[in-house]
């Protein structure tokens, strides 16, 4: 069969698989839908001064706490500013931060994934330790204690998150190591003599991609919750950059009169996680059913 | 040949025993770690630690007599002695902007969130639980799409958000529950509703996974090969077994309630601890910050705990190992 997938140890045996995954990832319904969440809120991002109707730090004080209407579709805040253009740049936010801090977070446990899993012992327990206590955390309160220490900002909430979520891509890479390490072809490239950063690099890691793929899909949206909720609380993304979660904090002092304030970026925020969930949990679903845990 | 099958009740207390030991010990690690990371964290910041503690518009002479009385000129190792006998006897320090024993604006607070969490806990997972085993029972029909669709939409949900909602719908709109403070029941509903619901949501499809992988299990198909009722064969053995790793869940899911009540105590004005956290970080109180992370983390690892002593008590698997 084409579609038959042979373990050589070498990623450019399995494209024909690639093209397989890809239709069948496509005959997905839920995974195209959130497929299209994320390309739009990408092309959001990408043309939101084009996208946006006003400046959003634009101040316009006799046009403060109105309702939707026509001039401004999500309604204004207590400085007149329009929410939705506001709504609009802090997808730009969002989106930074989401793939900053998961990028961050990637190359982290890449790194002490693959130290754990390759040289094994007293290195690995050390580094299993430690992703233990970063994982039995709540995600929250570990971003919010790491931000007391290093100050609020865009790039100390993107390290904040990072080293709350690196515990598992770590654990990821780790078992990949460890399930791998014994394979045949690794045993090969030993005795070829090939230096551990070339095996490590070109033979394990390749063959990792799919769990991390997926895992990548899902800690995004996570990342965007724990930015909002950072932001809301005001140790986040300082003014007048707009986060969704700091539109939703000062719009939190008139919830009884201008709700609209704290309910469009909330529906945006569900709209853009549901997104990624999708979308990631489909992934797991083609890629490997066996993952889903 | 009775000489060959020990007492069973003997051997299961030396195993629990034992089992009790081996956890202790990693308890009393861990909760000497967490002290270790969060006593390193003021000397991880950026700066001199003396500036998280004093303005910066202060004379040389009066940093250097602040720096001796905290005791930061001397060595780390003895600095971290000194704040674990403190500890150890109840004295976290003094708050900077209250100039109250950080210990008693944690007692005051304490009960607040202890209250809130057990709350949102409990409420999580019994809706969560009948949620979760419907929809496994029902695996693939509409019911199992709905439940589930609603239960994306739950965790994708901030949970500050839905609590700004439910404070607008329900306590301003309709009136049924006071909008914010702390006092009697009617003030634990909303902000418990909050944690309780987003948690459920994730905790659902957590059940219904455990649930499906028990349906799907031989000794399941044995029983309803022998003719039993499909009602008896899953109220006697698959919820039971199903139930199991929930437990599991009560530990994992401590923390995040805890973590949670954090910005539900903001959204609702309840004084919490996770409310005084955070006003402290905001005003730079650095000793406050300290104690309540020491506490939150504390009452994190000790849930964890007990719900792993409870897992083992339940699970009687769980001896043999």
């Amino acid at each position: 069969m084409a579609e038959e997938i042979v373990n050589t140890g070498r990623p450019a045996d399995n494209d024909n698989a690639l093209y397989g995954l890809i239709r069948r990832l496509l005959r997905n319904k839920a995974a195209v839908f959130g497929l299209v969440i994320i390309v739009l809120m990408f092309l959001c991002a990408l043309f939101a001064p084009m996208l946006a109707t006003y400046d959003f730090a634009k101040q316009d004080l006799p046009s403060m706490l109105q309702p939707p209407s026509k001039a401004h579709i999500f309604g204004t805040d207590e400085f007149g500013r329009d929410i939705y253009s506001r709504i609009v740049y802090g997808s730009r936010v969002s989106l930074e931060v989401g793939f900053l801090a998961v990028g961050i977070s990637l190359l982290a446990g890449l790194l002490l994934g693959s130290i754990a899993g390759y040289y094994g012992r007293t290195l690995d327990s050390v580094i299993c330790a430690l992703i233990d206590i970063a994982l039995a955390f709540p995600m929250t309160l570990l971003a919010i204690a790491i931000i007391a220490i290093l100050g609020p900002g865009l790039f100390n909430v993107c390290l904040a998150i990072a080293l709350s979520s690196w515990g598992s891509f770590a654990r990821i890479v780790r078992g990949q190591f460890l399930s791998l390490k014994n394979q045949e072809f690794i045993e090969a490239a030993k005795i070829l003599g090939y230096s551990d950063v070339r095996i490590i690099f070109r033979h394990i890691l390749p063959n990792s991609l799919a769990p991390l793929v997926v895992l990548t899909t899902l800690e995004v949206p996570k990342a965007i919750i724990v930015e909002a909720t950072l932001s809301f609380l005001g140790l986040g993304i300082q003014p007048p950059l707009p986060s969704w979660g700091s539109i939703m904090s000062s719009g939190r002092s008139f919830l009884f009169d201008a709700p609209w304030i704290t309910v469009f970026p909330g529906v945006m925020i569900i709209l853009v996680v549901m997104g990624f969930n999708l979308f990631g949990d489909a992934l797991r679903d083609t890629l490997d059913p066996r993952l889903r845990n | 040949m009775s000489h060959l099958l020990p007492p069973m009740k003997a051997t299961g207390v030396v195993i629990m025993l034992r089992y009790f030991a081996r956890r202790m010990t990693f308890l009393v690690l861990t909760l000497l770690g967490m002290t270790i990371i969060i006593f390193s964290m003021l000397h991880l910041a950026p700066g001199d630690p003396i500036d998280l503690i004093v303005g910066p518009n202060v004379t040389p002479e009066v940093r250097e007599n602040i720096r001796h009385q905290y005791g930061l000129d001397r060595p780390l190792v003895i600095q971290y002695f000194g704040f674990m006998r403190s500890l150890l006897h109840g004295d976290l320090g003094e708050s900077i902007i209250q100039h109250k024993p950080v210990s008693e604006l944690i007692a005051e607070r304490f009960f607040v969130t202890l209250e809130l969490s057990i709350t949102a806990l409990v409420i999580s997972f019994l809706i969560a639980i009948p949620i979760g085993i419907k929809a496994a029972l029902k695996r693939n029909t509409i019911t199992d799409y709905a439940l589930m669709a609603v239960s994306l939409i739950g965790i994708s949900m901030p949970t500050f958000w839905f609590g700004l909602m439910l404070l607008y719908i329900v306590a301003f709109k309709l009136r049924l529950f006071p909008i914010s403070g702390y006092g009697t029941w009617k003030h634990l509903v909303l902000p418990a509703l909050t944690i309780g619901i987003t948690d459920a949501a994730l905790v659902a499809r957590m059940v219904r996974s455990s649930m499906l992988e028990v349906v799907r299990q031989d000794y399941i198909r044995t029983a309803r090969s022998k003719g039993l009722a499909e009602r008896v064969v899953i109220n006697r053995h698959a919820l039971r077994n199903a139930l199991i790793p929930i437990i599991t869940l009560l530990g994992l899911r401590i923390g995040w309630v805890v973590g949670g009540s954090v910005v539900v105590e903001i959204v609702f004005a309840r004084p919490g601890l996770g409310r005084l956290m955070v006003d402290s970080i905001l005003a730079r109180d650095y000793p406050v910050v300290q104690g309540t992370m020491i506490v939150l983390t504390t009452c994190i690892i000790l849930g964890n705990l007990f719900a792993d002593v409870l897992y083992a008590i339940v699970d009687p698997r769980i001896k043999l190992r």
